[in-house]
């Protein structure tokens, strides 16, 4: 556990520079992200818990073994979003299927309320109502605007993490997030739901 | 929670897992450049054979045969080294969209750069004589390649349709000359009421292309006598006497 105080207050970057010597900084780094990544994974997928789970561990193994390709010019942050996100796509092929449901249940009122300011709507839903419904219209929005909503506004990622996450240019992310956001719009309207 | 990270230390430790190397990575990186670089030269190779190919055609031979400019213009086209190019520039996208920081462009900023790379490098070839050497090597190793390529030679070693091209052998009188074809047949041109390009001096070694029409086996009527090269401004019914 010596590690782990020396862990404090370095950045993900330098931990990957120690893990390089020391194996054990990398349960520093995975500690960080454990949490985080195993929410983004059920935003993005309809997998149980165990097959996140499974996903996860895939993820922090693929990232030691490839520690030596990081790029340290990219946040740690990115390139470990972007293992997980081709995981993701990966082990659905695997399993033939595309995701359908997700797990937005906790603390997503703030990010709705960002969201929906950014799209010109007037905020007036009750919580409850709000939670039944942002599952529903997530679901019928394309996969890849739904991607970058998430990423957007669940994962706080800006524009140029996202660009590396997605492996997509800048514009092309710009791009997408308006079309997202106009699509999210267009469903909140279509399923009659009433802000 | 975080008995993931728990487990995945173990796991590492007890199978002794390890980074991949750098130097796996490093050459990946260096392969997907050199493959890019390749396709790039490839890529301006074809656009100065391209180059060579459209310069060296003679461009107004269709109103020699019964066929109008467009569709000369289509069949004559060097579709090989198009197809060669497009293929290239595919590659060269391909590869650079698979460098490091490849996805950061958008795709037709990929192409455009690839292109215009392409075309200088390809204008460079061109000039330097290089995609005339490539074209000539080609077509002596492969002897399938000149059957995919339209030349000028090809439009005018057609004496069945009345053109043909070579070099003057021997001058028999004012009325006929021996010619020796552009694949080494020797011919016996009549040429009493030819109209000659005002260049044209019928004299051993001139090289000239012939409209007319076949008489014989070898024997060829000449109407009209121009030379192999095209004069650069100077054309048209004038020019003859």
């Amino acid at each position: 556990m010596q590690h782990l105080r020396e862990c404090e207050g370095k950045t993900d970057e330098e931990l990957v520079e120690l893990l390089l010597v020391n194996q054990h900084f990398y349960l520093c780094l995975m500690r960080r992200y454990e949490d985080k990544l195993m929410r983004y994974i059920r935003r993005i997928s309809d997998f149980y818990v165990e097959e996140a789970e499974d996903i996860l561990q895939e993820v922090f193994l693929k990232v030691y073994q490839n520690i030596n390709n990081f790029d340290f010019t990219l946040k740690f942050s990115s390139w470990i979003y972007r293992i997980t996100h081709n995981q993701v796509i990966s082990y659905h092929r695997r399993k033939e299927a595309r995701p359908k449901a997700y797990d937005l249940s906790n603390e997503e009122f703030d990010v709705f309320d960002t969201l929906v300011s950014e799209i010109d709507l007037e905020l007036n839903i009750d919580q409850d109502y709000l939670r039944q419904s942002l599952n529903k219209v997530l679901e019928n929005i394309d996969g890849k605007y739904r991607e970058v909503l998430i990423l957007k506004y669940w994962e706080q990622k800006d524009y140029q993490e996202i660009s590396d996450i997605l492996k997509k240019p800048i514009g092309t992310v710009g791009t997408l997030l308006n079309r997202a956001k106009q699509k999210f719009k267009s469903e909140l309207v279509k399923q009659n739901i009433n802000l | 929670m975080n008995k993931i990270s728990e487990k995945i230390l173990d796991k590492i430790k007890q199978q002794h897992i390890i980074p991949k190397p750098k130097w796996q990575f490093l050459l990946k990186d260096y392969l997907i450049w050199v493959v890019f670089i390749i396709a790039t030269i490839i890529g301006s190779l074809s656009i100065g054979v391209i180059i060579h190919l459209l310069v060296d055609f003679d461009w107004t031979a269709y109103q020699y045969l019964d066929k109008g400019f467009f569709e000369y213009f289509v069949i004559s086209l060097p579709y090989l080294w198009l197809v060669l190019l497009i293929i290239f520039v595919i590659l060269a996208y391909y590869q650079f969209r698979h460098t490091k920081k490849g996805y950061k462009y958008r795709p037709y900023t990929i192409v455009l750069l690839s292109v215009s790379v392409s075309f200088i490098l390809g204008l460079s070839l061109f000039a330097i004589g290089t995609a005339r050497r490539a074209d000539h090597l080609l077509s002596e190793a492969v002897p399938s390649y000149e059957r995919m390529i339209k030349r000028k030679s090809h439009v005018w070693m057609n004496p069945e349709n009345g053109m043909l091209a070579g070099k003057i052998i021997f001058v028999t009188n004012q009325q006929s000359f021996l010619l020796e074809d552009l694949n080494n047949k020797k011919w016996t041109i009549y040429n009493t009421d030819a109209l000659k390009h005002e260049v044209i001096i019928i004299e051993i070694d001139e090289m000239i292309r012939i409209v007319g029409e076949q008489r014989g086996d070898n024997i060829f009527n000449a109407d009209r006598i121009m030379p192999w090269q095209r004069m650069q401004g100077k054309s048209g019914m004038r020019k003859f006497r």
